[in-house]
């Protein structure tokens, strides 16, 4: 990718960006921050204040707690005008329902959901939802550094 | 008919007595391993323990072959899955589920699930009917609350006693769908003249059920 086509699109993004994450497990936290820092409108929701504590010092977003599979906390988190959704609670089932609600009844442009379970991953078919499968991740990084060891070995 | 049940506590266990009793064939899942052995004493019926929202499981209870699926567990992004996996995956023709939060009909009714109950709202609506008006013996929301019936004792000094229906001046919204008399049950026409002791079926949209109970019943001691 050209500097300039990444520079563009970063400015695009954080610009207009308004951000919301649903769940604030640790993954979930993390990318909160890390937009927020970034500069993006950033609203963090969870049922448990507890969770709250992931987020950075640097985090200047909204916090919401309720239940982010309600519609109507949703809708308070501002869904109607939100460009990026991400679902990173720790539950499959909420997750699904959380990025069909924003990808399918708001439109969200850009959705994301974090997936434990592969087998259900065929659900999200029709849904324009991107996937994150934490375990793949972690096995594929896992690979690399056996790859890297291997490497070594053989200098 | 092959159903498949998720999940659900006394619902589960009332709603297994009652198909299997109208000879259907049923195969219960629920992750309460203790509740699947009281289940499985109860009914004979196949029950299975486990998750209903993983596949897999839904595959024990050969789900393919189902050809109505309940999801009726407490927490509705799981019934969501269970009736998505069900329909989208499995090809179940049917699928019903409870939501306890009553915002979920319509979602669900977006994300292609059709069939979905809420209790709340049920029971809410039924609450909120019977503790307006003394006079309603009982009232049932049907369609989401669009549309009620009431069912109405007529007392000898209401105002409806003793008129004929067509003179009775209801509003073109509402009808008098069936009368209650001791003598039987009568499906009324304008002559029917309604007398004391009738219980009144009536179906009508809320928002004019005001009006008509005044209506019927008059100024009278109306509290």
């Amino acid at each position: 990718m050209k500097i300039s086509q990444i520079k563009s699109d970063f400015a695009k993004f954080t610009s207009s960006s308004y951000t919301i994450v649903a769940g604030c497990s640790r993954f979930g936290a993390s990318i909160a921050s890390i937009q927020s820092e970034k500069g993006a409108e950033v609203v963090v929701v969870d049922n448990d204040p507890e969770k709250f504590r992931n987020l950075s010092v640097g985090f200047s977003g909204f916090k919401i707690l309720g239940d982010p599979t309600d519609i109507d906390i949703l809708i308070k988190a501002g869904i109607e005008k939100a460009s990026l959704v991400i679902a990173a609670t720790n539950d499959d089932n909420a997750n699904i329902m959380i990025s069909q609600i924003s990808s399918k009844i708001y439109s969200v442009p850009k959705v994301v959901a974090r997936v434990y379970d592969s087998s259900k991953e065929i659900i999200y078919q029709g849904f324009s939802v991107k996937l994150i499968y934490p375990t793949q991740l972690s096995t594929d990084a896992f690979n690399q550094v056996l790859d890297e060891v291997k490497e070594d070995k053989k200098i | 008919m092959k159903i498949v049940i998720v999940g659900g506590w006394k619902k589960v266990d009332f709603l297994a007595k009652s198909l299997l009793s109208k000879g259907h064939e049923v195969t219960m899942i629920h992750d309460d391993e203790g509740y699947c052995k009281v289940l499985s004493r109860n009914h004979n019926a196949a029950v299975i323990s486990g998750d209903g929202s993983m596949p897999h499981i839904l595959e024990d209870a050969n789900i393919e072959q189902a050809d109505i699926v309940i999801a009726l567990t407490p927490v509705d992004a799981d019934n969501l899955v269970i009736c998505q996996l069900a329909k989208k995956v499995y090809g179940v023709k049917k699928a019903f589920a409870t939501v306890g939060n009553p915002k979920n009909v319509e979602v669900f009714k977006k994300l292609g699930i059709n069939s979905v109950i809420s209790s709340t709202h049920i029971v809410s609506g039924i609450i909120e009917q019977m503790s307006s008006f003394n006079e309603i013996l009982s009232a049932i929301p049907i369609e989401e609350g669009k549309i009620v019936i009431l069912e109405l004792e007529v007392k000898e000094n209401y105002d409806v006693c003793g008129k004929t229906i067509a003179k009775l001046g209801i509003s073109e919204n509402a009808i008098i769908g069936c009368i209650l008399r001791k003598t039987g049950t009568i499906i009324p026409n304008g002559k029917t003249k309604i007398q004391q002791d009738d219980k009144l079926i009536i179906l009508s949209p809320p928002h004019i059920q005001n009006d008509l109970i005044q209506l019927l019943i008059g100024r009278g001691e109306h509290v």
